[in-house]
């Protein structure tokens, strides 16, 4: 039986049709609604996910796609707020030009050698 | 090709094992290595649950066809190639007589992509909580991840 | 120790993160589990001889990694040779394993 979770993160998706990244929406439908112990890893890009200031919206012929105020920083946010852990790795926010004061608060920061720790951890490992 | 032994310990006979699909075929390989892959556990009593989400609610539209190849390339590409609901339909029944696949079509995703009632009679239509469910009872999670 | 089972379908010569499964692999060695690194689709082209992933899968083997690259998605890439410290198997094969158990599995 799984009964933590680790969910990976590598790519964004935005402005996609969809109100956030779905792996994102499962995922945290994932943290509130079952009794699985889920954390997050953001690396690569997907770091981006945790970046506190996040305006997701697009118009096309005067007609905002987003219905919602929703981003991936509302979600994290959202996750953390469910005791959900979310991580994302230094290394690759360095290479984006992003620091950790960057993120919405409560994220950790690990090297990049320490989230094979993490997935030492999990007994279930998903990456999107 | 060299014959290679499984590693290690035999710690556990696996009983379930859960795969989230995200992609569809016509332009991924992994549909084919999952449904590959469901065929050799299902051949050792495995119980295979399979939660196809995003583009893969598209592997069950029953509305497939083999269509027929454009006439001036049959030489080299055949007159018609196989789609792929037809080998999940197969394994879905392979399981009337021995470990059973379940093949779960996310509804929102199917209802997306206008494919919610194109479902092939096996593929049951159902929601995420069934995805972390058959995360739940797995002994194993093999998760396909979308971008390769 | 555990045992880990990681799967490398995507081309490490080309994506990102062709360096971080590699990286996996070896400090799950380095903390003493049994790894098995299973190449399969894109996953193979690393595994070619002569080319410079294979080396790095190589470097795996020699740090006790087991290292195999499957049979069909070799034969449908051409690759008839594969480097030093690999070796090929097959889907029979990786059911198998799954059907013995490892005590996680991650496929990138």
């Amino acid at each position: 039986m799984a009964e933590k979770v680790l969910v990976v993160f590598e790519k964004p998706i935005y402005l996609s049709f969809e109100p956030v990244d779905p792996h994102l929406f499962a995922t945290a439908l994932g943290v509130v609604d079952t009794p699985l112990e889920i954390s997050v890893l953001l690396k690569d890009s997907a770091v981006t996910y945790a970046v506190a200031d996040q305006t997701v919206s697009a118009k096309i012929l005067g007609q905002e796609i987003m219905g919602e105020n929703t981003s991936p920083s509302r979600i994290v946010r959202f996750m953390l707020e469910h005791g959900a852990t979310v991580r994302v790795v230094r290394e690759h926010l360095e290479e984006r030009g992003l620091v950790p004061e960057n993120l919405v608060g409560g994220v950790r920061v690990v090297d990049e050698k320490e989230t094979v720790d993490v997935i030492e951890e999990h007994d279930s490992v998903i990456v999107w | 090709m060299g014959k290679t032994e499984p590693p290690g310990s035999k710690k556990k006979k696996t009983q379930k094992v859960a795969i989230i699909l995200s992609t569809g075929s016509y332009q991924r390989e992994a549909p084919t290595t999952v449904l590959r892959l469901a065929e050799k556990l299902l051949e050792r009593d495995i119980e295979v649950n399979v939660f196809a989400f995003e583009e893969a609610v598209t592997l069950t539209n029953r509305d497939q066809i083999e269509h027929n190849e454009p006439p001036s390339l049959r030489k080299v590409l055949g007159d018609r190639h196989v789609y792929v609901g037809k080998f999940v339909d197969q394994l879905l029944r392979v399981g009337l007589h021995g470990a059973k696949m379940d093949w779960v079509t996310c509804v929102l995703c199917a209802q997306e992509r206008g494919v919610e009632n194109h479902q092939i009679g096996g593929s049951i239509v159902g929601t995420l909580g069934d995805l972390w469910k058959f995360v739940r009872g797995a002994d194993h999670v093999i998760a396909i991840p979308t971008y390769r | 120790m555990k045992r880990f089972l990681v799967v490398g379908s995507r081309d490490l010569t080309e994506y990102v993160n062709g360096k971080y499964v590699p990286l996996v692999v070896e400090e799950l060695r380095a903390k003493g589990h049994d790894v098995t690194l299973f190449l399969i689709e894109n996953g193979v082209i690393a595994a070619r001889d002569g080319s410079k992933a294979g080396k790095v899968l190589n470097g795996l083997s020699d740090k006790g990694a087991r290292v195999y690259a499957e049979d069909v998605s070799c034969r449908a890439r051409g690759v008839q040779t594969l480097a030093s410290g690999i070796s090929f198997s097959n889907l029979d094969f990786l059911a198998d394993s799954i059907a013995e158990g490892f005590d996680n599995i991650v496929w990138y």
